[in-house]
């Protein structure tokens, strides 16, 4: 592999650490919704570290993902529970409701469904689905409720706009990264080293954000 | 990189659509961006018509209270007070003519006159209906009289243009306007002619009051937090249309210039 290719690969760590450097050095860590951010990059952090890790011992990483994705996810829903409040009647409880959804798509096909060994289109293509949905409730809410202070001024929009952009951009690399990898598609790989990059942009792009107020 | 992607068409058909994906999520995001900007813009409009409005009903609220209680202490002044001393000088001519030579009694009817001369100038001037029925320049005319009277002030109107009536409740507000810019000129301004003039404009009515004060510095009253009675004139003025301007030095006297187009006076 290229140098190119080498950068890429460790992408996925290094976007989340450079996210989590910028909030601590913004001080805002304590701060409202910006925690939820923090917990996400660490999150992210972590597994593919983590996964990078096991790569390397020749070990299977796969269950890493799974986990870094259930808990991204748990993150995610809890940071839409705190914006989308206006939005949705009862909003606490029709998030639960994404969320049991969300635990009912994502878990069945990683134990029933799929082999373990591989990686898991269905439940990641369901979860980036969700996380796009937030989104757009979240755009649906702002635009029929106006605020004083602009939206380009607010945390809120931009990160729910980096999330918007990352999982709807990874969606189709979720969707047929196991097919391709099943029909031996050369160099599929590459895909991933894509939703590095995708992902890479989005952490940083967190980090420049996180000046904004919540 | 490249070589790889040229030769698995599939992969670079694959991150094309993509890229062309991506695209159209950010394009999306602009939309919304700019839908959102269009109407924060019109909700801050919105909000900022309805602000002034509010300010504008209160203020008008503030000065129909005002006028009512002046009104009101008027006519007790008038029904009171003035019955009282209109008594007692009664009292007191039958008094001079059972002792016609006490020149404390004629002293004393004499100020009990002024005493009452005094009090129907002041009813006059508290009481609105009496611009309304003299217009604007008579009402002014009368309370420049008044001013002079006094002894401490000369005065001057000065009418330039064809007198037109202006709507009733824009000469009151003009005339409360002037008696404030009076009563700063007595207070603060150690003035000894104060002048008013009238420019009756085909677009625009202007009145002017100024005086030969001793000036004051804008700046320093409003970081002082004073000059609640210029604050008052310029929501005035404002309520009614009318542009407000103070022109000062200190050592150079004052000139308050009030424009009200004609536009807004119904004309």
């Amino acid at each position: 592999m290229n140098l190119f290719s080498n950068i890429l690969v460790y992408l996925d760590i290094v976007g989340p650490l450079l996210g989590l450097a910028v909030y601590t050095i913004n001080g805002r860590q304590k701060v409202g919704g910006h925690t939820f951010i923090m917990a996400f990059l660490a999150i992210q952090m972590i597994c593919n570290c983590t996964a990078k890790i096991i790569m390397h011992l020749a070990g299977n990483n796969i269950w890493v993902y799974q986990a870094n994705v259930f808990l991204s996810y748990t993150v995610i829903s809890a940071w839409f529970l705190k914006v989308i409040k206006p939005t949705l009647p009862r909003p606490k409880w029709n998030l639960a409701r994404f969320f049991c959804i969300f635990a009912g798509l994502f878990l069945p096909p990683i134990f029933f469904l799929e082999d373990t060994s591989l990686f898991n289109s269905l439940s990641y293509s369901y979860t980036s689905l969700l996380v796009c949905l937030f989104c757009i409730l979240f755009y649906i809410q702002n635009i029929l409720k106006i605020r004083e202070i602009s939206l380009l001024e607010s945390h809120s929009f931009w990160v729910a706009s980096i999330f918007f952009f990352y999982y709807s951009s990874c969606f189709f690399i979720f969707a047929v990264y196991k097919i391709m990898a099943l029909n031996q598609v050369k160099h599929f790989s590459n895909l991933w080293l894509l939703h590095n990059l995708l992902l890479f942009i989005s952490c940083c792009t967190f980090g420049i954000v996180s000046k904004k107020k919540t | 990189m490249k070589a790889l992607l040229l030769n698995d068409p599939e992969l670079l058909t694959l991150i094309i659509v993509i890229i062309c994906f991506i695209l159209l999520i950010f394009a999306f995001i602009v939309i919304f961006i700019v839908n959102y900007q269009r109407r924060h813009h019109k909700y801050l409009q919105e909000k900022s018509l309805l602000q002034s409005e509010h300010t504008q009903a209160i203020l008008q609220t503030q000065l129909e209270i005002q006028e009512q209680t002046l009104n009101t202490v008027s006519q007790e002044i008038h029904d009171n007070i003035g019955q009282i001393l209109g008594l007692a000088k009664l009292n007191l001519n039958n008094l001079i003519a059972l002792q016609p030579d006490t020149p404390k009694l004629t002293a004393t009817k004499d100020l009990v006159a002024k005493a009452i001369n005094d009090l129907r100038n002041l009813t006059r001037s508290l009481h609105g209906g009496r611009i309304a029925d003299l217009g604007l320049p008579d009402a002014l005319a009368q309370e420049l009289q008044t001013l002079q009277n006094t002894g401490q002030f000369t005065t001057q109107l000065q009418t330039m243009g064809t007198p037109y009536r202006l709507e009733a409740q824009h000469e009151m507000v003009l005339f409360r306007m002037v008696q404030e810019a009076l009563h700063n000129a007595i207070k603060h301004s150690e003035a000894k002619h104060i002048s008013v003039a009238l420019h009756y404009e085909p677009e625009q009515f202007k009145l002017i009051v100024t005086d030969d004060g001793k000036g004051f510095d804008p700046a320093a009253l409003a970081a002082a937090q004073k000059g609640i009675g210029l604050k008052s004139m310029e929501n005035r003025a404002g309520l009614i249309g009318a542009a407000f301007s103070i022109n000062t030095a200190i050592g150079e006297g004052t000139s308050i210039t009030i424009t009200l187009p004609k536009t807004t006076d119904g004309r």
